[in-house]
């Protein structure tokens, strides 16, 4: 299921610093990572992603480089900054008492998306996937 | 930043080649001063290197969203090369064209999206100038509608006149019953000036007291040319009421007569009246031949005492007297200044007689001249010498609702159309002139561009009443605060000085045109009641004089049998100064530097208005007005003023 665009315009920001915690990604990776971990609820295609990393980099909360990869294709990548760690960190904590919140009501019932649970995902190997 | 090597540059040729084409001028034209001083162009252009690669219609898209976006030419070139790198890399996966388009989501939104996110990367400068000239432009817009709104409301606001202050005025004059209305016996009187030959056409009659001097004969010569004149004039002076009907017809014609009998200005004549006319438009044509009147009743005065006819002299005292109530019934401000310079009249001829011809009256004769002074009056009520300005209100009422528009709750705001209507009257040939200058009717030109402004800046209908109100009420205050206690604190000018300024002028401009001069009126009232008291306090010492053969150690002795009691002196409040001097009366005040200088008089002849002036001054200032007193007995004898400045 993929979210409503009113919740993905709240989300999709977090989501992207979250990710680039992790490393640097350029544009098409953050792409395919956010439709994989997300198990497709968080997927958003070029239209939405490249307007949402500039109005980041404006923000300071990202920087992009661009470099020459290995395959010889140029990218854009981008990570996080400071100000972006410090971002990620406050809004975290936002979004865990709003996941708790959700959950006190019944809204949310776990860790870990629906489908992954289905293959038998716990929470653990999950945050020990998504987190570096 | 880049990192790409040299050997990419003819690459990037064919990726600017790919973008759009932009010829010298354009480029010149649309590169803001903000992309020249980045100087990123020509680098970032580069980094598109391999668009030229990608599939037809996947560049296309490219390029569609880098159009729409409307971006900088570098930040065209960034997005450009982002997206390229974005389908290369899916290409290279192994998705087809198909799935990468579908994936992309919706162009239009996504080159909205990205315009947005570019733009919020520009530098400082440009946001500010961004938000500034889209503010301007917002505001820019906002005043015009409001002009627009404003312009359309002054064409469409018109005033309503309810009132017809004019006829309530004629219906006052209507209900006094024929027989007691002395207007028509004025008109007579006036024709009858016309038809005497020996005074030319609207020449001003000069009264001649001197036996002496030729005008005393020539004004005996025009009297006795017309003995009906006098007894007209009498007539008129004994009816209890006014009763004029006014009206805007220029000039009334009963009262042109004498005034226009020319050919040219006998066509003025039959202008006719209108039904609901301006108050301010109209006329008092009967102050003047009434004022002539008096002028002649005062000549027979003269003549009447040089042939010791005492009774007839009074009586024309007590006509000119009633002249003046008559004079002063309209309520306007002009009437009561005939009214009061007939009075004037009056009371500087009692004391000059007085004076010269202490012996001339008979007891009687002095006590029926105390009674008429006494119950000289500017109002109904015998005696009363405060000024009656009623209508002059009226005219500030009628204005205001000709001019501006009515809510029905005593409020509206300035009409244009009714302030044109009005400004035919306030500012004269203003119709013309918007006629040969705009070529257009003055109604019209009065909602001209300025007209919002003009409806803006101008106080409201109640503000404009408000402050007539608060004009009159410190009017009020301050005819009743005496000279005396006079303090450098001045409550009308005080009050004028709000409304008097730059603004004020402005906002109330209405009030500016119609004001009448209170500041004046409240040293006139005071002088008339100080010539009054004189007069009185002279004709008691001649009543002492005529009963006791002697005049009288000090004023005390006067009352009551000939004073009820002894007037105060304007200046200070005490009693007047009296005492005898060579055997002779000496009666004086205090003066304008309110300090007693033993009566000495002045060595110009200053009027009473003149003196409470300088009073005021001297309170203020102590400059200006010291060493003398208002000698009011004797009267100090001065060069006689030319006829001119009489």
């Amino acid at each position: 299921m993929k979210a409503e665009t009113e919740l993905l315009r709240g989300a999709g920001p977090i989501a992207v610093l979250k990710l680039l915690q992790a490393r640097e990604m350029y544009g098409y990776e953050l792409v395919e990572a956010l439709e994989r971990q997300s198990g497709g609820v968080l997927a958003m295609g070029q239209s939405t992603l490249y307007p949402l990393l500039y109005n980041l980099e404006a923000k300071g909360l990202i920087e992009g480089e661009r470099r020459e990869a290995e395959s010889g294709r140029e990218r854009k990548y981008y990570r996080l900054t400071p100000k972006g760690r410090k971002r990620l960190e406050k809004d975290s904590k936002q979004w865990a008492a709003l996941a708790e919140a959700m959950r006190n009501l019944g809204i949310a019932a776990g860790c870990v998306p629906a489908r992954l649970v289905a293959e038998g995902m716990s929470c653990a190997n999950h945050r020990a996937e998504v987190e570096p | 930043m880049s990192t790409r090597s040299p050997n990419h540059e003819s690459s990037d040729a064919r990726v600017a080649d790919a973008l759009p084409k932009r010829s010298f001028a354009q480029l010149f034209f649309r590169t803001s001063i903000f992309e020249i001083i980045a100087m990123r162009g020509r680098r970032e252009l580069a980094a598109t290197r391999g668009l030229e690669t990608l599939p037809m219609r996947v560049r296309e898209l490219v390029m569609r969203v880098v159009r729409k976006a409307r971006l900088w030419r570098h930040e065209r070139t960034d997005v450009a090369a982002e997206l390229a790198s974005h389908f290369r890399e899916g290409l290279a996966r192994g998705e087809s064209e198909d799935t990468l388009i579908r994936g992309f989501g919706d162009e239009r939104v996504a080159a909205r999206l990205i315009r947005r996110g570019m733009r919020r990367k520009r530098p400082l400068a440009w946001k500010l100038w961004f938000y500034w000239s889209r503010g301007s432009v917002v505001l820019l817009g906002v005043l015009i509608a409001t002009y627009v709104f404003l312009y359309c409301r002054a064409w469409l606001d018109t005033p309503s006149i309810n009132r017809n202050y004019s006829a309530e005025w004629n219906a006052a004059a209507m209900a006094v019953p024929e027989a007691d209305r002395a207007a028509p016996l004025y008109i007579q009187a006036n024709r009858a000036i016309a038809a005497t030959p020996g005074l030319k056409d609207g020449e001003r009659f000069m009264v001649e007291r001197d036996p002496n001097e030729r005008g005393y004969s020539v004004s005996k010569a025009f009297l006795e040319a017309n003995p009906k004149l006098l007894e007209l004039i009498r007539a008129a002076t004994a009816k209890p009421k006014m009763g004029l009907i006014v009206s805007d017809a220029d000039p009334l014609p009963d009262w042109a007569v004498g005034q226009f009998d020319d050919a040219a200005n006998a066509t003025r004549v039959s202008q006719k009246a209108t039904e609901n006319p301006p108050l301010i438009t109209v006329l008092l044509p009967h102050l003047g031949p009434m004022r002539q009147m008096a002028r002649f009743l005062a000549q027979d005065a003269a003549f009447a005492l040089h042939e010791g006819d005492s009774a007839r002299m009074v009586d024309n005292w007590a006509a000119m007297l009633r002249l003046a109530r008559h004079a002063s019934e309209d309520q306007t401000l002009i009437g009561q200044l005939v009214g009061v310079a007939v009075m004037f009249m009056v009371f500087d001829d009692v004391v000059r007689v007085m004076q010269s011809h202490p012996d001339l009256l008979d007891s009687d004769a002095l006590r029926r001249v105390a009674h008429l002074l006494a119950a000289a009056s500017l109002r109904e009520q015998p005696g009363d010498l405060t000024l009656n300005m009623s209508r002059e209100h009226d005219m500030i009422e009628d204005t205001l609702q000709r001019v501006f528009t009515d809510n029905g709750r005593g409020d509206g705001r300035l009409a244009p159309r009714g302030l044109a209507a009005m400004g035919e009257y306030m500012v004269p040939g203003w119709a013309k002139d918007a006629n040969e200058t705009f070529g257009v009717t003055s109604q019209n030109a009065a909602v001209g561009p300025a007209a919002p402004a003009a409806v803006v800046i101008s106080a409201s209908r109640r503000e404009t009443s408000d402050a007539y109100r608060e004009l009159l009420g410190a009017f009020d205050a301050e005819r009743r605060v005496p000279l005396w206690d006079r303090t450098a604190r001045n409550q009308l000018a005080d009050v004028s000085a709000k409304y008097d300024n730059g603004v004020g002028r402005t906002r109330y401009f209405i009030l500016g045109a119609l004001w009448p001069a209170f500041g004046r009126m409240v040293e006139v009232e005071r002088g008339v009641g100080m010539k009054r008291d004189v007069a009185v306090t002279c004709v008691a010492l001649a009543g002492y004089r005529a009963r006791h053969g002697a005049w009288p150690a000090a004023l005390d002795e006067l009352v009551p049998s000939y004073l009820p009691r002894v007037p105060l002196d304007p200046f200070d409040g005490k009693p007047l100064r009296y005492r005898l001097k060579d055997g002779k009366p000496l009666l004086y005040s205090i003066g304008a530097d309110l300090e007693d200088n033993g009566g000495v008089a002045p060595t110009k002849q200053i009027d009473l208005e003149e003196l409470q002036r300088m009073a005021r001054a001297w309170i203020v200032t102590k400059k200006g007005a010291a060493g003398f007193d208002a000698v009011y007995w004797p009267t100090p004898g001065f060069p006689k003023p030319s006829p001119s400045l009489e």
